[in-house]
């Protein structure tokens, strides 16, 4: 049994690492692509955008 | 143990004279007695017509009979040969005790073994639980916790403890009906019994022993039944883990901990980016962009914290930050709400009129926040300010609890054993108190 618990305290450790590392959180959002430049001369126009192209995360 | 203080051995004489085993008839109903006590045993239980009979006297004068409800076949046959604890020993007696407990009686057996050089020794059976027990020449003290070879042993219960039933031999003139006080006194695996007669009192000590042991020692045919319940003296299982497990914990909380401290010190937790904003329903378009920022360093989190000036209002911003260069857009939205008053009861508040959000895993790159506010239709003004690369703890907290699943589930396992073991003593460790 300790040597299952050897290799889970490891793998636990090793994700908090990486999670800490790469700042993981359980914050929902969407992801939108290719959001053209224009928007920042037209910022209303991200709406019609945002319908057509997002993804849940 | 039953009886007197058990005789120490006694070296066999000279081949010529060594006593042997002797086959002899009961004289009350001619059935067969086999002696194998090589003359240090004083009486002997016919299986027969439960007589007990005196082996000085060579009559067999009876001492005394009893009428037993049923005939009751030993589990280890009197006559068996068998290695135990490194002692090579052979049953040669057999009796059935109780004690009476809040009415209900609890019954064992007790099996006397013997070595002609080591002398006697007993194994206890009671619910499948074996212990093997000798007697013991001191007298260990003490009332409710008692030390012995740098043991100590809690006291478990005290019962008078009665022969209900006898077979085979025995090194003192035992009869069914005679009772003992018994206390006994647990250290798992070993159990140390207190037995107070008319005449005596006699110390013995006993060790929990396996009835794979029991089986393997005798060469038994038939399977022993399996134990039931927690033994008193019945080691706890997994204890030797268990400490491994605990210390293992322990480590790997340490190296969490230096893990998280080390992150807190590596970690940029720069801010990137803020604005001052003024949010009024009646001007046109609601949305806009900020100016573009710099997020810096290795791929990790980035913090969007607000605040406004709320008063019993609420504000929900629709945020969206966006890489300038790929066009790759991260869209999520935050309400902030505060309301506060005072009642009958004081002041109350409800909600913060401060928020965060943390987006994971941003890549380093050149970003800008789109923002469009909504709210009830009253002026807001409202801060947002961005930071790159901050600590964070829960990570922290959710490795300490995934780590402390095992020692927890252990602690909880040996803890259930404790109250089941003590369960059945005079010191329960949980009492359940009755509605009657």
């Amino acid at each position: 049994m300790h040597r299952a618990y050897w290799i889970f305290g490891l793998v636990v450790l090793g994700a908090m690492a990486y999670a800490d590392y790469r700042g993981l959180s359980f914050t929902r959002y969407d992801e939108v692509q290719n959001v053209p430049k224009s928007i920042r001369n037209n910022p209303g126009a991200y709406r019609g955008l945002y319908q057509r192209y997002y993804f849940h995360k | 143990m039953a009886g007197e203080t058990s005789p120490g051995p006694v070296a066999p004489a000279s081949s010529h004279e060594a006593p042997k085993v002797r086959a002899l008839a009961c004289p009350h109903c001619g059935g067969p007695l086999t002696v194998r006590g090589l003359l240090q045993t004083e009486t002997i239980a016919c299986g027969g017509c439960g007589s007990v009979l005196d082996l000085s006297d060579d009559s067999l004068r009876v001492l005394s009979t009893f009428r037993a409800r049923a005939r009751i076949a030993p589990s280890i046959p009197l006559g068996s040969r068998g290695k135990l604890l490194g002692d090579t020993l052979e049953v040669i007696g057999f009796l059935r005790r109780k004690v009476n407990v809040e009415g209900i009686d609890y019954e064992w057996s007790e099996y006397l073994l013997f070595n002609p050089y080591k002398g006697f020794r007993w194994l206890s059976e009671y619910n499948g639980h074996w212990t093997f027990i000798r007697t013991l020449l001191e007298r260990p003290d003490g009332l409710y916790v008692v030390s012995y070879q740098g043991r100590t042993f809690k006291h478990f219960q005290r019962a008078k403890a009665e022969v209900t039933y006898v077979l085979g031999e025995f090194f003192w003139r035992v009869k069914v009906g005679e009772t003992a006080l018994v206390d006994d006194y647990v250290s798992p695996p070993y159990l140390l019994s207190r037995e107070q007669s008319e005449n005596e009192i006699v110390w013995s000590l006993g060790q929990y022993v396996l009835p794979e042991v029991v089986q393997s020692a005798f060469r038994l045919e038939v399977r022993l039944p399996a134990p039931i319940g927690v033994y008193s003296c019945q080691p706890a299982p997994y204890t030797a883990s268990a400490r491994l497990i605990y210390r293992l914990f322990a480590g790997f909380l340490a190296g969490a901990l230096f893990l998280q401290i080390l992150m807190l010190f590596l970690a940029k937790n720069q801010r990137v980016f803020r604005g001052d904003f003024q949010y009024s329903p009646s001007s046109g378009e609601k949305s806009f962009v900020t100016d573009v920022f710099e997020v810096p360093g290795h791929t990790s989190n980035v913090v969007v914290r607000t605040h406004a000036n709320l008063s019993n209002s609420w504000l929900y911003l629709n945020l969206a930050l966006i890489d300038e260069s790929s066009g790759h857009g991260y869209d999520f939205g935050r309400e902030i709400s505060y309301y506060f008053g005072r009642d009958s009861d004081g002041s109350w508040s409800e909600g913060s009129p401060e928020d965060e959000a943390t987006l994971p895993a941003i890549p380093a790159g050149r970003y800008y926040l789109r923002v469009e506010p909504e709210n009830a239709g009253d002026p807001v003004s409202y801060s947002i300010v961005v930071y790159r690369d901050v600590p964070r703890w829960k990570f922290f907290v959710l490795a300490a609890l995934a780590l402390l699943s095992v020692p927890g589930y252990l602690f909880w396992r040996q803890r259930y054993f404790e109250i089941q073991r003590w369960a059945e003593s005079d010191h329960p460790l949980v009492t359940v108190s009755s509605d009657d």
